[in-house]
């Protein structure tokens, strides 16, 4: 396929993504037309604070967020005013597809139309060499609209379900922005559970949620352990599960930073269980391959409880994921 | 290479089932899934026992084997 064919399937791409959230928007009782309102969302910036003086970046990063994340939500609000969480959160899911579609379309055609105009045969080569990965995770973008309007699981959920499945039965509270843990007696060990509030399509945010448990409700854990899903490399089988040490979770860096920054303060093994799955997995509705690795992953958690700590030690164990259609 | 986009190559027919099982019996029975289903929700009663069961998965499963 020609530079010029590829980009215009980018276009109905981008083009497709768009008119699946207006329609959404209107199905959910949006009354008229909201193009105007989600085009301007869908070209809201962020930009990046100025790094030469590092230090405090971290917490700039986090307040950039934090607006950006609230006045988005805002937004999505003020377009349906009286809907659910679920609903909402749908939306914003489906907003930052659509963003990343449309960021793809316009940096493609940029480099395309640029090494048109310059005749930069090399520009035009580089862009022809990474367009089948590109394709890959347009395509892969795509195919999570539907299961997202759905309001079904996304194979990123599974680390947020292996801590749902500890916390049920037993009281929520919530720690931090739409993330809730529970304390459960399980293995003679006071395990603090967490994930982000579900069934919405949130991701929480484990990073404060974790900083408070141990500086605001005076934790001293023994261990921290989270459960995320990660990026598998070619090979890998999908729903494989590795041990290893270290903050599982993706996102910029502020709960990794926030993580890391307790744990090493206070001494705290950090460890991690990853399943492993492909970007498309990932976005897309959970598969049979990545749902049976939770018992794999609930029974190396078991060995790790029994051999890393001892009965009436305190534990911080972290589901990690989009929590969309997992309640706890 | 750029035509493996949209071409359908790789989509294989799948459809969404929800899984509920019963904790006193452990019957589980899979149905396709319905919109307002998630992970840990509440579901029917168990068609052997009679007892209320929970929603334990929601996958995607494809219609042909691999």
């Amino acid at each position: 396929m020609s530079l010029s064919g590829a980009l215009n399937k980018v276009k109905n791409a981008n083009d497709k993504s768009k008119k699946e959230l207006l329609d959404y928007l209107q199905k959910n009782g949006y009354k008229g037309d909201p193009s105007k309102q989600v085009d301007d969302l869908l070209e809201f910036f962020t930009i990046a604070p100025v790094s030469i003086d590092p230090a405090g970046l971290v917490r700039k990063i986090e307040h950039l967020l934090s607006v950006r994340d609230e006045r988005v939500r805002e937004e999505v609000k003020r377009l349906l005013p009286n809907k659910d969480v679920i609903t909402t959160s749908v939306v914003e899911n489906l907003l930052d597809t659509s963003s990343a579609l449309n960021y793809y379309y316009k940096v493609l055609r940029h480099y395309y139309l640029l090494g048109k105009k310059t005749s930069n045969i090399y520009l035009l080569m580089q862009l022809q060499m990474i367009l089948p990965e590109v394709l890959k995770e347009i395509e892969a973008l795509l195919a999570s609209i539907e299961p997202v309007s759905n309001v079904q699981p996304l194979g990123d959920g599974i680390g947020a379900m292996v801590a749902a499945k500890l916390m049920l039965n037993n009281e929520k509270k919530t720690i931090a922005r739409d993330t809730v843990f529970a304390e459960v007696s399980y293995k003679n060990r006071d395990i603090y559970a967490m994930k982000a509030e579900g069934p919405a399509g949130n991701v929480g945010a484990v990073g404060n949620a974790v900083e408070r448990l141990i500086n605001d409700y005076g934790l001293k854990p023994s261990l921290i352990v989270m459960i995320d899903a990660a990026l598998k490399l070619e090979g890998e089988p999908s729903g494989e599960i590795s041990e290893g040490v270290g903050a599982a979770i993706g996102g910029i860096g502020v709960d990794k930073f926030k993580i890391e920054e307790v744990s090493s303060k206070t001494g705290t093994p950090l460890y991690a269980i990853i399943i492993k799955e492909t970007l498309a997995e990932a976005i897309t509705a959970m598969t049979k391959d990545i749902i049976d690795a939770a018992a794999k992953v609930q029974a190396r958690l078991d060995n790790l409880l029994e051999d890393r700590t001892k009965e009436g030690d305190t534990v911080i164990i972290v589901g990690v994921g989009n929590t969309l259609g997992v309640g706890q | 290479m750029a035509n493996l986009l949209f071409k359908g190559q790789d989509k294989k027919p799948f459809r969404i089932v929800t899984v509920e099982g019963c904790s006193s019996c452990g019957l589980k029975m899979k149905r396709p899934f319905q919109f307002g289903d998630f992970i840990f929700k509440e579901g029917s009663k168990c068609q052997k026992c009679g007892s209320k069961t929970m929603m334990d998965a929601i996958y995607k499963e494809e219609l042909i084997k691999k």
